[in-house]
């Protein structure tokens, strides 16, 4: 990353160190950051970096919320987060996402999950997020039957119910 | 729908009837200069999201939604500030937009599907673009809610100097590089 990008950023990461801009950082950024450092390794690939930022703010506005004090964590990524609020609207679960995040299985929990529960496949819902196409990513993660596909299945295991976790 | 003489897309989609409902919402009682700011702010608005929705397979639903999310906005935001709230969601929008591109020209031109010479004139489309969008982002407030603006151009911004000198890169792009090394 060039010093130009390092200027602007609020945090960067280089070689395994985050480095965070403390004139425009706040706490909540130093947590965001050690999510992303904790992140499964199958994550990023299978989600693509924008779902990847998306969930990252989300869990550190969960992560946030319960600290005592509660500490306040803005909405800095106003796209790519609604998007995975979508998700969970549409019946991912709170705990999949988490242990799809933290410790892997993103193509069952969260790829094929979407594949039998959206509008559209995880291949297009993630085109679209990839391509900032915000609002069409959320119309594709509403549930239903994906265009061409007969009738959703209910019945990927280890996603999306509340009643199925990942270990 | 309604049809009438307005643009029109591939998806057949007539964006007249929803720059003129928009208008009459949104714009009510403004006059001169800033009436004529807001209907610009609101055609260029509906022009992208139709852009947008034209790409998918349910198009109204994505402009449901778009609708939605400006009902919201627009539900904390006093009318003399109207104007001003259409335009930073234009400028937003045209962000994402770019910043689209740019990664989707980066992860191109790392998978080798676009090649080194393409990779630069197209860039140097790009970058030009964003500079000129920075132009418009300069005299911002540097408030939270603008931070994701700045920060999105600046990947963006980062990304189209990756294709045109191959050097730069944002965290995604060094990311996705990594990955498929």
């Amino acid at each position: 990353m060039s010093r130009r990008a390092l200027a602007t950023s609020t945090a960067s990461r280089i070689a395994g160190v985050n480095y965070i801009n403390r004139t425009i950082a706040g706490l909540h950024t130093a947590v965001h950051e050690m999510l992303h450092n904790n992140a499964a390794a199958d994550w990023v690939g299978v989600v693509g970096s924008e779902f990847n930022e998306g969930t990252t703010e989300w869990l550190t506005q969960y992560a946030c919320s319960r600290l005592s004090p509660p500490e306040s964590a803005p909405t800095c990524y106003p796209g790519q987060t609604p998007c995975v609020q979508a998700a969970l609207n549409a019946g991912l679960s709170e705990s999949a996402l988490i242990s799809a995040f933290l410790t892997g299985g993103a193509q069952r929990s969260i790829a094929t999950w979407a594949d039998h529960h959206c509008s559209e496949d995880w291949s297009a819902i993630k085109g679209y997020m990839q391509a900032q196409n915000w609002a069409s990513a959320r119309a594709a993660l509403q549930p239903g039957a994906p265009v061409g596909v007969d009738a959703p299945g209910n019945d990927v295991p280890g996603a999306g119910d509340d009643g199925t976790r990942i270990v | 729908m309604v049809q009438t003489n307005g643009p029109r897309d591939n998806s057949g989609i007539d964006q007249g009837p929803l720059v003129a409902e928009l208008g009459a919402t949104w714009l009510g009682g403004l006059e001169g200069a800033e009436h004529t700011r807001g209907d610009a702010a609101v055609a260029g608005l509906v022009a992208d999201w139709v852009r947008e929705a034209s790409l998918t397979p349910r198009p109204e639903g994505v402009l449901k939604i778009l609708r939605g999310d400006m009902t919201a906005a627009f539900a904390k935001t006093p009318a003399e500030q109207r104007v001003a709230t259409l335009e930073r969601m234009l400028l937003q929008r045209r962000i994402d937009y770019v910043a689209g591109r740019t990664y989707g020209l980066g992860v191109a031109i790392i998978d080798g599907t676009v090649g080194a010479d393409e990779g630069r004139e197209r860039g140097k489309v790009l970058l030009a673009e964003c500079e000129a969008l920075g132009a418009k982002t300069r005299d911002l407030p540097r408030t939270a809610d603008n931070e994701s603006l700045h920060r999105a151009l600046s990947e963006a911004l980062m990304e189209a100097l990756f294709a045109v000198e191959g050097k730069a890169s944002s965290a995604r792009l060094d990311r996705y590089q990594r990955d498929h090394r």
